[in-house]
């Protein structure tokens, strides 16, 4: 190796500290893109490719009475069908000794050695299943506690009992993970069903249309035509789903938070490049004398540059070498727990080229651009000027408040004077740290904000339901007798009926496009409901055929509004009611609001109620649970035919969860932007170190103590990291406000009620000063180092 | 001449200035500090440009050389010594001297360690040729500059205060270094506030207020109040 090379290695590896802080600072912004394209990349072909793998259905039908078992067959010849497959459904409950009952839906499949369609594919145990046997959903298992071998009772909603076991598990993309949902999932043979006491028929179609990539429009006119053909020959369909076709349900969303990660990821890269910039240029200005030596013993320009750009390049590919593994490591991990929440299988994780490339690129091309112009600047440099120069510009630079204040204040001490001076030295060092630090500290700040709004709405979406447990039975019965019997069980402080329906909002009357909601008729005057009016007004006690919707109605129906009239079919019937006002409804489903009254007619309850609505005495989750178990207890032994008993606690942890994927996304990206902003003062605070060696010799002779040389260092960085916070907390608000709105409208279809979080404004206050003492503290350490012998021997 | 913008306005650090050196002199320029001496010599080894008039160099038009150019003249033309001998602290001593006939692309790369361990020998620094710069004495140093200074073989050797930061009997060593490149046939400028050493050389000149004010042979006393 030439002695010019040997130079450059030994730059780089000589100052160690430095090199790290340099090498790390691309590395976070390169690792930053690798980590969000890794999970983006993953989890696109997990809900798409992957997803297509399991033949999803292109839509369900779902009969009011099972049909004949050959039925499907007829259908595969329809036009436009290109396969069809029949299966039974039923809702049992599993009853269990200690803990509450769950609902379990046993999915009965025709033939498991052809299934075509919702492929449900075997993970573990036994397949098929034989009669009475179950095997549970992956998921299912995971949430309910149990193991392969365990015995179940369930019972069906005609209050059969039976015992099963269960045999294994299996994996079905379309049946979304139990913890989200809180519901279970079983596939049996139709033995099994038979064995429950149902007729072993099927009662739902699943269909693919013969189309290479239909479109919802597509598939509905298909389904429109199967539907006429089959009411023609006196079967009755309840209703048909169409998921959005070639897509997992949760694309949407999850795409929409890839995004925001994205953007992101290239302002940490942005920011890092800042860094990189910061770091160059103090390398250069500490290197200029020996820059003036080399010309003056016959390097070029061109000699030089080529250097350091070495040297820049070398930086760049030990980054890229830390970068692209852990930002794969950390993209299979976030595409894998995410993958989990959504039940969804992903692709062999690899290492796709376009992202290894981009990587690539990127490590080596922000930084040579942001190195580039102080390089070039060095290079140029005469001999003349790089032999004169000595250091820093003179102190007296440093701006007049900083005297005004120190003649002011007279605690100021003449070190922490020299801090403050000291921090304003390096204009353009300061302002480039500032605006990685401040960034850094304006979104870590604006997630938490949104987050805080994100948990304000929840709270208020979840207070909205007013009510402690609700009972739903499997059928009504007169709400003045259940009214009775509930007061009865001790702790319960109140009760309503609720009437309830699964309805069908349609476009037409010809079932072109219907799509489920359902309907609650509360009592007008209720006060176990406090919706949050979006649009219009919440339903009089007099309203008649007046609906109020939910913002999730929109998911399907973007184009209702308030004042239109909509159709809905409601057990059979069809009925036309007017939109009068809009809620707020949050991860909670499509949802409309009627009358009691007036339900009670449309749905011919007459005075008879399937659910019941109780506020409890005491609220606290063990209660709740003993609670539900009494009540159901009591609700039996009366003969009365319960579906399910859910209390407050088991609904909040279900809708958390769902919240919490959103958040740890972006708490991670936080952490992230607020290592830059550490790195980038760990960064400059270095460079001010090296670049005032002589000065700080200086202090060291006229007797500094270490402490106090310490001292100087971590004040600047503090002075830094106050003046970043001011400016953050400035930036922060409107930031929030953006966020918050962005994030509520993609998940829930309406902004978050915006709230400001102190915790985030506190939190950030107390991590920046700590990762200012701890960023300064290296440097410091090494400042207080340098012994006067030292110094005066350089020169 | 030479005209520097001070913030005191326009300041002439030489005017007038008209020296011939010959090949293999020894010359001494002295003066006492902003005399305009370290102006001078560095408009020999093209680190400084006159403002007007020429300086030529065995032929070459040093004041028309580009920034450039003049480093590449410099490399081959002129050895230069500094006062704070100017070593690369990370590059040991031997690594020093070969980095010059590396960025001029001198002799053949697998010969240029052998040459500077002679040079080091010169200067009596074959034992040290490992060592980085700051493991030497400031004396030690000021050797290994010097043989630097003639690594890529250069007819002239330009020293600036070369023993001002020396005491006097390693000063006297250095200088005696310097008597015996000029006996090897080197041309050396060397600019001193020494008025002893200065009259050790083969020619003197006396730099005040930016004018040559006496120019005499070598082996005389500079008459000059100073």
């Amino acid at each position: 190796m030439t002695p010019r090379w040997k130079k450059v290695a030994s730059d780089l590896f000589q100052q160690r500290s430095r090199s790290v802080l340099v090498v790390l600072s691309i590395a976070t912004g390169v690792f930053a893109v690798g980590a969000v394209a890794g999970t983006y990349d993953s989890l696109k072909e997990g809900l798409t490719s992957v997803y297509a793998k399991g033949v999803p259905a292109h839509a369900r039908i779902f009969f009011l009475e099972p049909f004949p078992l050959d039925l499907h067959e007829t259908v595969r010849r329809f036009p436009g069908i290109a396969d069809a497959e029949a299966r039974r459904s039923v809702d049992v409950r599993m009853v269990g000794d200690e803990e509450t009952s769950k609902g379990l839906q046993l999915t009965a499949i025709l033939d498991f050695k052809d299934i075509r369609i919702d492929r449900v594919r075997p993970v573990s145990g036994e397949w098929p299943p034989k009669q009475d046997e179950v095997l549970l959903e992956r998921s299912s298992l995971e949430s309910s506690g149990l193991k392969i071998g365990d015995t179940i009772t369930v019972e069906t909603p005609l209050r059969r009992k039976r015992t099963l076991r269960i045999a294994g598990t299996v994996h079905d993309p379309g049946v979304p993970p139990s913890f989200f949902t809180g519901r279970l999932h079983g596939t049996v043979s139709m033995d099994t069903i038979e064995a429950l006491g149902e007729p072993p028929l099927p009662d739902q179609l699943l269909l693919r249309v013969k189309m290479p990539n239909p479109t919802r429009k597509d598939v509905e006119k298909v389904v429109k035509a199967v539907r006429a053909r089959l009411e023609d020959s006196g079967l009755t369909v309840v209703w048909n789903w169409i998921p959005p076709p070639g897509q997992h349900p949760a694309k949407e969303p999850i795409t929409s938070l890839l995004f925001i990660l994205t953007v992101l990821g290239v302002v940490v890269l942005l920011l890092s490049g800042f860094l990189l910039f910061n770091t160059i240029t103090a390398i250069l200005t500490q290197q200029t004398r020996q820059i003036g030596i080399m010309k003056s013993i016959g390097a070029t320009t061109a000699q030089i540059a080529e250097l350091y750009v070495v040297l820049v390049l070398a930086y760049c590919t030990l980054a890229v070498l830390v970068a692209v593994p852990t930002g794969f490591v950390t993209a299979r991990f976030a595409a894998e727990s995410t993958a989990g929440m959504l039940n969804l299988d992903l692709p062999e994780f690899g290492v796709p080229p376009w992202i290894l490339g981009s990587q690539v690129a990127l490590g080596f091309l922000v930084p040579l651009l942001a190195a580039l112009p102080p390089i070039i600047r060095a290079s140029r440099i005469t001999v003349r000027e790089a032999l004169a120069f000595y250091g820093l510009p003179s102190a007296a630079s440093s701006p007049r408040f900083i005297d005004v204040l120190a003649r002011k204040v007279r605690i100021i001490t003449r070190p922490a004077l020299l801090s403050l001076r000291n921090a304003f030295r390096r204009r353009l060092r300061l302002g480039l740290t500032l605006a990685t630090l401040t960034t850094g500290g304006a979104i870590f700040m604006a997630v938490l904000s949104t987050r805080a709004s994100m948990t304000a709405t929840l709270e208020q979406a979840l207070s909205y339901w007013a009510y402690d447990v609700e009972v739903q039975f499997i059928r009504p019965y007169r709400a003045d007798r259940v009214k009775e019997e509930i007061l009865r069980v001790p702790g319960v402080a109140a009760v309503e009926t609720w009437g309830f329906s699964a309805a069908q909002l349609m476009k037409d009357w010809q079932g072109t496009e219907e799509s489920r909601v359902f309907m609650l008729a509360p009592p007008a005057e209720t006060q176990m409901l406090r919706p949050t009016l979006v649009e219009g007004r919440w339903l009089r006690k007099d309203d008649e055929a007046s609906v109020v919707i939910n913002t999730e109605v929109l998911r399907n129906n973007p184009d209702v509004k308030v004042g239109d009239h909509v159709l809905l079919r409601v057990g059979g019937h069809r009925t036309t009611w007017r939109v009068v006002g809009m809620v707020r409804g949050v991860l909670s489903g499509p949802w409309v609001y009627v009358n009691r009254p007036y339900h009670a007619l449309v749905a011919r309850e007459g005075g008879r109620a399937a659910s019941v609505q109780i506020v409890t005495t005491e609220k606290s989750p063990e209660f709740l649970a003993a609670l539900s178990q009494r009540l159901e207890d009591h609700l039996r032994a009366e003969g009365y035919q319960v579906s399910s008993v859910e209390n407050a606690t088991q609904w909040r942890s279900r809708v958390e969860g769902q919240f919490n994927v959103i958040t740890s996304f972006l708490i991670a990206m936080a952490l992230l932007m607020a290592l830059v902003g550490a790195l980038a003062l760990a960064g400059t605070m270095g460079i001010n170190v090296l670049e005032r060696v002589k000065e700080i010799g200086v202090i060291r002779a006229v007797g500094a103590s270490t402490p106090t040389v310490m001292g100087i260092f971590v004040l600047e960085g503090m002075t830094v990291g106050l003046l970043s916070y001011l400016i953050a907390m400035v930036l922060s608000l409107p930031l929030a406000y953006l966020m918050s709105y962005q994030v509520g409208v993609t998940f829930t279809r309406a902004p978050f009620d915006f709230t400001w979080s102190a915790q985030g404004a506190g939190g950030w206050l107390v991590l920046v000063m700590i990762l200012s003492v701890l960023a300064s503290l290296w440097p410091a350490w090494n400042a207080a180092r340098i012994s006067v012998r030292e110094v005066l021997a350089m020169e | 001449m030479r005209n520097y913008v001070t913030p005191a306005g326009m300041f002439p650090a030489l005017r007038g200035v008209d020296l011939d050196i010959a090949a293999g002199e020894f010359v001494a320029i002295v003066g006492k500090s902003g005399s305009g001496k370290s102006t001078l010599i560095n408009m020999m080894t093209a680190i400084d440009k006159p403002t007007s008039g020429e300086v030529w160099i065995n032929g070459t038009a040093v004041h028309a050389l580009s920034e450039n150019q003049a480093a590449i003249w410099r490399g081959t033309t002129v050895g230069i010594v500094f006062q704070f001998f100017q070593l690369l602290p990370t590059l040991s001593v031997v690594d020093n001297l070969v980095l010059p006939m590396d960025f001029c692309n001198r002799f053949k790369p697998e010969e240029r360690e052998k040459r500077a361990l002679e040079l080091l020998t010169i200067v009596g620094l074959e034992d040290h040729a490992r060592k980085l710069p700051t493991e030497l004495s400031g004396g030690q140093q000021q050797r290994a500059a010097i043989a630097r200074a003639l690594a890529n073989d250069p007819p002239i050797l330009c020293a600036d205060e070369p023993t001002g930061n020396l005491d006097s009997r390693t000063a006297d060593a250095i200088f005696s270094l310097f008597t015996d490149m000029a006996s090897r046939g080197k041309t050396i400028i060397m600019v001193t506030h020494d008025r002893d050493l200065a009259s050790r050389v083969g020619r003197a000149v006396l730099v005040a207020d930016g004018l040559i004010v006496e120019d005499l042979p070598g082996g005389q006393q500079l008459r000059s109040a100073s």
